[in-house]
């Protein structure tokens, strides 16, 4: 099954031709929860403040994902 | 040790004091809430010759610790009433430490209409006639004074809106080139100075700092590691450099905390457009610039410099703050159009954050509609021209609140809040209702903590004042507090303790270092009290605690007793 995945800040940088209108379509296994994506994209769960799925925030990453689920990662923030 | 100049606007006179033994622990933020307290009557008006405009370079300045070029600019706050200090970056405070002096006090207000401009070099200060410079705007003003000084100066100025006394107005400090575009900017400072019908300060360049340490080799290695720390770390060695402080427009949207179409959402549907991942695309295809620093030795960058559509300079230092109120407070989407704003506050002399939030409530009331450019920047200019009705946008968002009839004003003593909605950020909402300084984001932001839930009521007293002591001890040493996020790391504590130590000599534990935060919030409360401030002042605006912020519907529920427990000295 497939996931739209949207990186913000420097979770983003790594990837050069990044287009922020469609972010990054990946093909998951079936069941995949939050954990296995981060682990596809190299995230380490510990660098993640927020992940929200379809405009929700998800606080527990074991959730399983959906076919066509829109995920967005975000790091941790300060500045202002 | 390093002198004070004080200026007498009523005399003309200027005379550098020796800085008094007990002073030599007070800089930036904690040397203006002494000062404040030592000299200022509490009850003055803040446009009256009792007044006193100060500036002040921090404990570390002259140094080669990191950021440590802040320069804190305050006095009674014509907006807010209460004391202030707002800092700004650039060069003013390296250049002031080369030319020995430690903070300029200006008092007492001049008989007539004419302007005057404060030289400052190696030779010495004096006042000179300034009704040349009367009406022009900063970047005029500062290709001006060049032209007549040199371009190696630095400058302190203000434009017409602190010519004109607007309480949202600014001081303008020039970055390294030459560009008015760092602003001390909250409070209404510009205003003060214009009072006093200083247009400009301009600092000549001098010599080495001749600072005295009590241990430099010490002070150097200190310094050598706490600017690796500072690279370390994955928020001021690659976050800020690489985005700046857009970075945060993402961000506080996925949280449900942007303000958008003035606080009444924390989400705007256009948030990726005006994000520093779009910022930094865009102007990397026109010649801009990120990673640009505002003061030498800075080992951050979170600045930026932003071409307009033509790839020519437009504005500098262009920030989240003016992001967010200019641009979702006011439903604007385009970053071009918030650019530009950035640019005419900076030069007309404005508060960008006030100025965004004064907009969003004109919105509001109906004066025009949310996303209006062609209509926010008819108000600006209004701003500028000084038409009736843009002499009152320049009297700040609560006041213009009132005259309008609008109920929700989103302001904290008479300021207005910066770019997170308090319902769902509750730690810098407890900072927002207890600062002495009125809502005030740099005086304690717990955005990104990870250890209190930003929706919760509990731990956010907590957070808040150790933040709040943590920013007024990094606004005493004049460091910039995104030096500090290292800090979380007991061992660039050491650093930062390594460093003071071999600076001033004696013992320093992490008591005495944050007790010079304390010590300034004691000192700025008490200024505040004395002025007729009381706990019912610590309050967020009405409408936060009754109504639920979409999208997570969070209100503000820490009472008046949880938060008469912030910042308890």
């Amino acid at each position: 099954m497939d996931v739209t995945v949207r990186l913000y800040s420097v979770f983003r940088l790594k990837y050069e031709d990044y287009n922020s209108t469609t972010g990054i379509r990946l093909e998951i296994e079936v069941g995949s929860s939050i954990y296995d994506l981060l682990e596809k994209v190299e995230i380490e769960p510990k660098n993640v403040s927020i992940v929200r799925v379809n405009e929700l925030i998800v606080k527990d990453f074991n959730l399983s994902l959906d076919n066509g689920d829109n995920v967005e990662i975000f790091p941790f923030y300060g500045g202002g | 040790m390093a002198n004070i100049l004080r200026v007498n606007m009523a005399s003309k006179s200027v005379k550098v004091e020796d800085q008094k033994e007990e002073y030599q622990l007070f800089g930036g933020r904690n040397f203006i809430a002494k000062i404040m307290n030592d000299e200022v009557n509490p009850k003055c008006d803040p446009l009256g010759p009792e007044n006193k405009l100060i500036i002040s370079t921090g404990l570390l300045a002259g140094t080669t610790a990191p950021t440590s070029g802040r320069i804190s600019v305050g006095g009674k706050s014509p907006l807010t009433g209460t004391v202030k200090e707002a800092n700004a970056g650039g060069t003013a405070a390296q250049m002031l430490a080369r030319l020995g002096l430690k903070a300029i006090i200006v008092e007492g207000m001049p008989e007539g209409n004419e302007w005057y401009i404060l030289k400052v070099s190696a030779d010495g200060a004096e006042l000179l006639p300034g009704d040349k410079y009367a009406g022009m705007n900063n970047y005029e003003l500062c290709s001006a004074l060049q032209s007549d000084f040199g371009d190696k100066i630095g400058t302190i100025s203000i434009g017409a809106a602190g010519e004109r006394v607007y309480k949202n107005s600014t001081v303008q400090i020039s970055d390294m080139s030459g560009r008015p575009s760092r602003a001390a900017a909250r409070g209404g400072v510009g205003a003060i100075m214009g009072s006093k019908k200083l247009k400009a300060i301009v600092l000549e360049p001098a010599g080495k700092a001749e600072i005295e340490y009590a241990d430099k080799e010490k002070f150097t290695g200190a310094v050598k590691a706490y600017i690796q720390g500072i690279k370390d770390n994955p928020l001021s060695g690659q976050a800020l450099p690489a985005l700046g402080t857009a970075v945060l427009v993402n961000g506080v949207n996925a949280l449900g905390a942007l303000p958008t179409r003035n606080f009444s959402s924390g989400n705007f549907e256009e948030a990726e457009k005006i994000s520093g991942e779009t910022l930094v695309t865009m102007q990397a295809e026109r010649g801009g610039k990120s990673g640009h620093i505002c003061q030498t030795g800075c080992p951050i960058g979170c600045s930026n410099i932003y071409n307009d559509e033509n790839g020519n300079y437009l504005t500098s230092g262009f920030e989240f703050e003016t992001i967010a109120l200019v641009g979702s407070n006011c439903g604007i989407s385009s970053l071009d159009t918030i650019a530009k704003i950035d640019r005419l506050c900076d030069d007309f002399g404005l508060d960008t954050m006030e100025t965004g939030a004064t907009i969003a409530v004109c919105m509001e009331a109906g004066k025009l509609s949310f996303g209006d450019e062609k209509g926010t920047l008819a108000l600006i200019q209004e701003m500028i021209d000084g038409t009736d009705f843009g002499r009152v946008l320049g009297q700040g968002t609560a006041y213009v609140g009132k005259e309008l009839g609008v109920n929700r004003i989103p302001v904290v003593k008479g300021q207005s809040i910066a770019g997170y909605d308090p319902r769902a950020l509750k730690g810098t909402g407890v900072t927002y209702a207890t600062s002495p300084m009125g809502a005030d984001h740099t005086c304690g932001n717990s955005i990104g903590n990870p250890t209190v839930d930003p929706y919760k009521k509990e731990g956010q007293v907590e957070l808040s004042t150790n933040l709040q002591v943590g920013m007024a001890t990094f606004d005493t040493l004049g460091l910039c507090i995104f030096s500090g996020f290292c800090t979380e790391d007991p061992a660039n504590v050491g650093h930062l303790l390594e460093m003071v130590a071999a600076r001033f000599g004696g013992e320093w534990s992490v008591e005495k270092l944050f007790g010079l935060g304390v010590q300034s919030l004691i000192m700025e409360k008490s200024f505040n009290e004395k002025a007729g401030f009381t706990a019912e002042d610590n309050r967020l605006p009405g409408f936060m605690y009754s109504e639920p912020l979409p999208p997570t519907n969070n209100v503000f529920d820490l009472s008046d007793d949880e938060l008469s427990q912030a910042i308890p000295f």
